[in-house]
């Protein structure tokens, strides 16, 4: 059974120049214990689906429609106190800068310790205890000594893990992380996704991993849902998304991507930029960009979502 | 058919254009530009809004109130202890308000920039030197030095201009240098020295566009401070001595009749509240306006 | 084997450490660049990869002379560049340009694109208006930006393509090497390829060399010629073309690729976890310098330091395991 299901979920933003479709009619579910991975460039929607689903859009955004299941409860329809106790508690988010998730005037115990404060009411000396406990969890050596520091005297790859501490504090089952490596080096974000792994095995936690690179989709997911212009334009185990790519988009972004495991001739890449969002027109919003369009995607609707063999769903009128 | 389609295109682009601009135009504070544009305007032409002189004395229509006439002429806002129209006065007390603002920015806001964009991109011992200067300054309150300046060589309009340019330097130049300091990290710095920009260059072709938006902010916030710098002065006598109008004199001459003739005092002072207002609150708009959209850029 | 354009030799680049502010004293040296050597060939591309505090960056900055060496050659076309004064260095500039890493802060907001671009002609050269006018047109469709671009403001181009504008700006002089320092980091999968497809064409055509700074493995394989990897300061292994990712020698460099992330969820690898974080270059371990976090360290680590020597052919290593096993 699914912990988490989105369906049709739309978020739009009503700026004065018009209104930019972040997120439209997107559907996914993510089981527990299972990683799915969001992937797509930037303007694709996933960071804004992520922030939906902690009902944590900015103005001058709002959540139009859809619904956001997670344990049988729709999120969207509570109100803002009872979100609170779900937020930080049952489902939480890794961002992806560190130092700037981290508050630098507080110490990383208080920070660590501010959610099991307000959720667990724990205080003293067992509140210490159980902070300290999570910083070793999270693989920071010497935790005991290091409880009182500040996150400045913290490298950038401690940082993070002190973010996953602060994340995880309060044992969520449902783990957003948002390109949470993009600032690490290669050796330290090795370790960081190893210790991303290593936590869901151990809680049985069910991920949602936003990023736009292949690379830690390989690495971590074990489903892919790829996303272009605030539309999810194809749903695969990650297997399947890597062997048996169906869409245009996401052939494309996989021959435009360098490997290091041999050598590639020569990238492909995709003409042209990904579209503004602001007043999309209506039809395929990838057909201006499309290597392999048609005469039948000039419609003036949007693909709907075939479903093929295995759990293979894709938006394109190729498959209509 | 074609032709009429463009038509309509284009009827429809400048509708949103349009659209677009009076929206944008109704955000801008009207209130403090109109009064702004009014006190450019006054302090350009006083001679066209009054006949009067405002230096001529009518030793029997002292102490009028506002809207009196006496013998044909009328006195929109009454007259001073020495029978002198207080709206001529006034409208001749704003130029040199903004005389000194004009010199005092120009002079003084003209030196700390330079000081500001000078120790913050060259560094090193300059600009130590450079701060420990301006803290000196800065630690200096303006009426104060003004004072002595004034004791010292005597008052006058030029004696007051200098006062005042010579404290106003070090407020600009503080922060004008910590945005230079956050500019020297740009790339494009370090781009203008690939390709082989001299330092000179880099300051004004590089450097000096990009912090004047936080110049003129801080101009406008430096306004208010100085005209009311000018009218304290006056009022404690250290200013611009009398015949000359300035708010700050009418202020002081009025001080002895607020009972008896209260608007000797109070006209000027609204006037004085009505810029400093004014350019306080284009400060903070210019402020909101211009500063973030630098940080997105 | 043709002359090398670029030689670096024995190069070293010292920060130190102050203390006081009217009478400064030394008490410490950032050593962040210690003693090394490379050669990049005309037309082709050196790869230069490491993780942060390697050094990369300010060997990147040494060579555009923005820092002055500690000790040291660096030399063009045979020529020390150490000596050069006045018209000799703007003949320097001329030769060697620069990308950086951030597209939005590369270029100045308040400048158009193609005053941007004209800077380093109107700086270094005494060309006339009409001509620099027209290299800006050259340029600015050598790199693919539609013909209208240089009347417009940075701030109207998207992240990829401001990095063309950073890259019309390098070209205009017609230099012989480019340094670039991250030039893809900062954008999306699909415009990376357009730009990394674009330097490889450009080198193809204008036979400009290119020094590489990265950190992203797979696209260093995919650009590079020759590929350096740094460790605190110095070179640990150096080697051409494939050589490098098929047969890497260095432990480090193991633990590079090890780490690499995979292109495909199939791919079976052993991860070499290496212990303890990258020491600060203030603090340098003593011998080799990766020899405390080294799953292959011996005894002999820890007491010298073991120096880059050829391995064979074009595949340098400075590591224990090989001393003494050159050809």
């Amino acid at each position: 059974m699914a912990l988490l299901e989105v369906r049709g979920l739309t978020t739009c933003f009503f700026l004065r120049r018009g209104i930019v479709q972040a997120v439209n009619d997107v559907s996914f579910s993510v089981n527990t214990g299972e990683t799915l991975g969001l992937v797509g460039e930037s303007g694709s929607g996933k960071s804004i689906t992520s922030l939906s689903i902690l009902r944590l859009v900015p103005a001058p955004g709002r959540i139009l429609s859809g619904t956001v299941t997670f344990d049988g409860v729709d999120l969207l329809a509570l109100s803002e106190k009872e979100m609170r106790k779900y937020r930080g508690c049952q489902l939480s988010m890794i961002l992806q800068d560190p130092l700037s998730s981290l508050n630098p005037v507080f110490s990383i115990g208080d920070q660590v310790g501010e959610g099991i404060v307000i959720h667990d009411n724990l205080k003293g000396n067992q509140l210490r205890q159980r902070v300290v406990k999570l910083l070793r969890w999270v693989g920071i050596p010497a935790a005991e000594a290091r409880v009182d520091d500040y996150p400045h005297q913290f490298s950038g790859g401690m940082r993070q893990r002190v973010v996953g501490a602060v994340c995880l504090a309060c044992r969520p089952r449902f783990l957003i992380a948002d390109e949470p490596t993009t600032s690490l080096d290669v050796t330290i974000q090795m370790q960081y996704l190893n210790l991303l792994k290593d936590i869901q095995k151990r809680e049985q936690l069910a991920m949602l991993f936003v990023t736009h690179d292949f690379g830690i989709v390989a690495k971590m997911c074990d489903h892919v849902a790829v996303m272009y212009a605030g539309r999810i334009v194809e749903r695969a185990e990650v297997r399947a998304i890597f062997d048996r790519p169906l869409h245009p988009y996401t052939k494309a972004l996989m021959s435009s991507v360098p490997k290091v495991e041999e050598r590639v001739e020569r990238l492909v890449g995709i003409e042209g930029q990904p579209p503004t969002l602001l007043n999309l027109p209506p039809g395929c919003s990838f057909l201006p960009r499309c290597p392999e369009k048609t005469a039948k995607c000039s419609s003036e609707e949007f693909p709907p979502e075939i479903e093929l063999a295995g759990n293979h769903s894709v938006r394109c009128w190729h498959y209509v | 058919m074609r032709v009429a389609q463009r038509w309509a295109d284009a009827a429809d682009r400048r509708a949103v254009a349009l659209r677009e601009i009076k929206s944008e135009l109704r955000r801008w504070p009207w209130l403090a530009i109109v009064i702004l544009a009014g006190f450019l305007f006054v302090a350009a032409f006083p001679g066209l809004l009054t006949p009067y002189d405002a230096h001529e004395m009518n030793l029997t229509d002292r102490l009028r109130p506002p809207l009196a006439e006496e013998a044909g002429r009328l006195y929109v806002l009454g007259t001073d202890t020495l029978g002198r129209d207080l709206l001529t006065r006034i409208l001749y007390g704003a130029r040199v308000s903004l005389i000194i603002v004009g010199f005092g920015l120009l002079f003084g806001g003209g030196i700390g920039l330079t000081v500001g964009i000078v120790s913050g991109y060259v560094g090193g011992k300059l600009d130590v030197v450079l701060m420990r200067l301006t803290d000196c300054f800065m630690a200096l309150p303006t009426l104060l030095i003004a004072l002595v300046f004034v004791v010292a060589v005597g008052p006058g309009l030029q004696t007051l201009m200098l006062a005042i340019a010579l404290v106003v330097w070090s407020r600009f130049s503080r922060i004008i240098r910590s945005e230079v300091l956050m500019l020297k990290q740009r790339d494009f710095v370090l781009q203008a020295k690939v390709a082989g920009c001299s330092s000179l260059r880099i300051m004004l072709v590089h450097v000096l566009p990009n912090v004047l938006n936080t110049f003129i902010v801080i101009c406008s916030l430096q306004v208010s401070q100085l005209i009311l710098a000018e009218a304290t002065l006056s009022f404690l006598g250290a200013g611009v001595p009398p015949p000359t109008p300035t708010w700050g004199n009418m202020v002081a001459d009025g001080k002895d009749y607020i009972t008896s003739a209260w608007w000797i005092a109070v006209f000027p002072g609204v006037a004085l509240g009505l810029v400093v207002f004014s350019f306080n609150t284009l400060g903070d708009w210019l402020r909101d306006r211009l500063d973030p959209k630098l940080r997105q850029l | 084997m043709s002359e090398p354009l670029l030689t670096v030799e024995r190069l070293k680049k010292y920060f130190s450490i102050t203390k006081g502010i009217v009478l400064a004293r030394t008490i410490g040296w950032v050593k962040a660049v210690d003693d090394i050597s490379f050669a990049i060939p005309p037309g082709e591309t050196l790869g230069l990869v490491g993780e942060s505090g390697c050094g990369k960056t300010t060997t990147a900055f040494l060579v555009l002379q923005l820092y002055t060496p500690t000790s040291g050659v660096i030399r063009l076309d045979g020529v020390d560049i150490n000596n050069f004064e006045g018209q000799e260095r703007a003949v320097y500039r001329r030769s060697v340009q620069a990308v950086f890493q951030d597209p939005y802060s590369s270029l100045n907001p308040r400048m158009r694109v193609h005053d941007i671009i004209a800077e380093p002609l109107v700086v270094n050269t005494k060309m006339t208006k009409g001509d620099v006018a027209d290299r800006v047109k050259e340029v600015i469709s050598q790199v693919g930006l539609p013909p209208e671009s240089p009347s417009l403001f940075p701030h109207e181009f998207s992240g990829g393509q401001r990095q063309r504008v950073a890259l019309a700006r390098a070209l205009a002089l017609a230099p012989k090497l480019i340094v670039l320092d991250e030039p893809v980091s900062g954008l999306d999968v699909s415009v990376k390829a357009q730009v990394m497809n674009l330097l490889k064409d450009l080198q193809q055509r204008l036979g400009t060399a290119f020094l590489l700074v990265a950190h992203n493995l797979a696209d260093v394989r995919y650009m590079s010629h020759c590929v350096a990897v740094m460790y605190l300061g110095k070179i640990v292994e150096s080697a051409a073309g494939e050589e490098l990712f098929t047969r890497p020698l260095h432990p480090y460099t193991q633990a590079l690729l090890s780490a690499a992330l995979p292109s495909h969820p199939g791919v079976q690898r052993k991860e070499i976890v290496l212990s303890g974080e990258v020491p600060g270059p203030v603090n340098v371990p003593p011998g080799c310098r990766f020899h405390p976090r080294c799953f292959k360290a011996m005894e002999r680590c820890s007491e010298e330091e073991p120096s880059l020597e050829a391995v064979h052919s074009q595949h340098r290593v400075a590591c224990h395991l090989y001393s003494g096993a050159g050809q």
